[in-house]
């Protein structure tokens, strides 16, 4: 119970500060339309950052004050990709650019007290790969024909999951950002599915991926998830695009099936983050 | 012989100043970091730092030319129950991965006889702050081995916040309590 009033004031704020914000680009500012879920799943995010964690100085002085950075750039990236529309490969180069600086960013310690340069680089590479999977797989379910409603819930799920292994794994703060990520897809997926009319937020896939990526990364190398869990997390999303039937099924139903798919690997990476848990002593 | 004289009373009072100036390692066996925090408004948790490292310089005849280095792994702490150790090792609070040792250096030492004041930078959570203590000079002696041993203690006060810990306010108290109790070997 005290956990629940502990995390829900930032939760809160954030699907506030990201349904107010997709209304208003339903209602008024239609134009801007195309990275409206970017605008609102990032100030929604940094608002539930400030309360929950404080603002975060540039430069960060630690890894999780880089989330919030990290949905700062993330919005920026999306709003950019949705002005300038660039080709396929440009878009994917220079999110593949951005991962790895993001990556480089939130992993400094480890450069510092326990990798050699070129074994930084390598991991940071490895990562980096795994970060653009995640990213690619939730960009294809944003897009046809799975579409945004299948984006926030699959999302809604893959943070719900990530907050319970953070929290597990020794981090209530880090489980507290992912319960905001948590809720704003949440509301975001309310407000889609109660308005299916107004209501298409498009080009939250970087800010999502970016914020999601650098918790799962927090929660590995600096709290004490475990690595079979942040991958099972990371890959969630791959799951999600198992082909469904839809001749035989509502669009509902298709729904239903694909947070099936992506609950299985979520549910057992939170059962692993559990299993690795120490026993409460008291 | 006049031109002995000096040579020899300025060696002299070289070689006795270099000796009045002891060097202590610290023991960690005999070396206590021990910290309380207050817990809901209700009462106190306490824990320790199980591995401590650092030297001690004395000047019996001179004070001011002391010095203290302490370096303490944070992944050594321990409040006898491992989810609350995981917590305090995390991003929640000491953030023991990415900033893994709390370090003193003084900067000054005052004071003669049994208190002296010793001021320095303490380091936790990659913070830096400059902090002042009453030390209170214990004795010395020697150890089962022979070896030649000294210490002391200290109580002081900080605040977690000024060192950037600031998760759970209000749940977790601000201000910590630390006894730091000292031992060391000659050199």
């Amino acid at each position: 119970m005290q956990l629940l009033k502990q995390m829900l004031p930032s939760a809160a704020l954030g699907a506030a500060v990201a349904g107010a914000l997709l209304f208003i680009f339903a209602r008024w500012w239609k134009k801007a339309g195309g990275c409206a879920g970017a605008i609102a799943v990032g100030a929604g995010y940094v608002a539930g950052h400030v309360l929950a964690a404080g603002w975060s100085p540039l430069p960060p002085r630690h890894a999780t004050q880089w989330l919030f950075w990290f949905a700062v750039i993330g919005m920026i990236t999306a709003v950019t990709d949705a002005l300038v529309r660039p080709k396929g490969m440009v878009r994917f180069v220079t999110w593949a650019v951005i991962c790895t600086i993001a990556c480089r960013l939130i992993l400094q310690p480890k450069f510092s007290y326990v990798w050699s340069a070129a074994e930084g680089w390598l991991r940071v590479i490895a990562i980096v790969f795994g970060v653009v999977v995640l990213s690619c797989c939730l960009d294809l379910i944003e897009h046809k024909p799975f579409g945004t409603a299948t984006l926030f819930s699959v999302t809604t799920v893959l943070c719900g999951g990530a907050c319970l292994a953070l929290v597990l794994s020794g981090s209530l703060l880090l489980g507290q950002l992912a319960c905001i990520l948590t809720a704003i897809a949440a509301a975001g997926f309310f407000l889609i599915m109660a308005v299916p009319a107004h209501f298409h937020p498009s080009a939250a896939v970087a800010p999502f991926s970016l914020v999601c990526a650098g918790l799962l990364l927090s929660g590995f190398f600096y709290a004490e998830l475990p690595a079979a869990s942040a991958m099972l997390l990371a890959l969630a999303p791959a799951i999600a695009l198992l082909p469904v039937s839809k001749k035989s099924h509502s669009q509902s139903r298709v729904l239903i099936y694909r947070l099936a798919f992506v609950s299985l690997p979520v549910a057992i990476a939170v059962v692993l983050a559990l299993h690795a848990s120490p026993p409460l002593d008291y | 012989m006049k031109a002995f004289t000096l040579p020899v009373a300025l060696i002299s009072a070289l070689v006795l100043s270099a000796n009045a100036a002891e060097t202590f390692k610290l023991d960690p066996v005999h070396t206590f970091v021990l910290f309380s925090v207050q817990h809901l408004g209700i009462a106190h948790t306490y824990g320790r730092f199980n591995d401590v490292s650092g030297t001690v310089v004395f000047d019996k005849d001179n004070p001011s030319k002391s010095s203290v280095e302490l370096s303490v792994p944070v992944e050594s702490l321990d409040t006898h129950n491992s989810i609350r150790d995981k917590s305090l090792r995390s991003p929640d609070f000491f953030d023991a991965k990415q900033f893994p040792t709390m370090t003193f250096k003084s900067t000054k030492v005052e004071g003669s006889g049994e208190m002296l004041k010793v001021s320095g930078d303490l380091t936790i959570h990659g913070v830096t702050k400059p902090l002042s203590v009453d030390f209170k000079k214990g004795g010395e002696g020697k150890g089962v081995f022979g070896e030649m041993r000294g210490g002391g203690e200290t109580h002081f006060t900080i605040k977690r916040s000024d060192f950037g810990m600031n998760f759970e306010q209000g749940e977790v108290g601000d201000e910590v309590n630390i006894i730091l109790s000292l031992e060391g070997i000659k050199k």
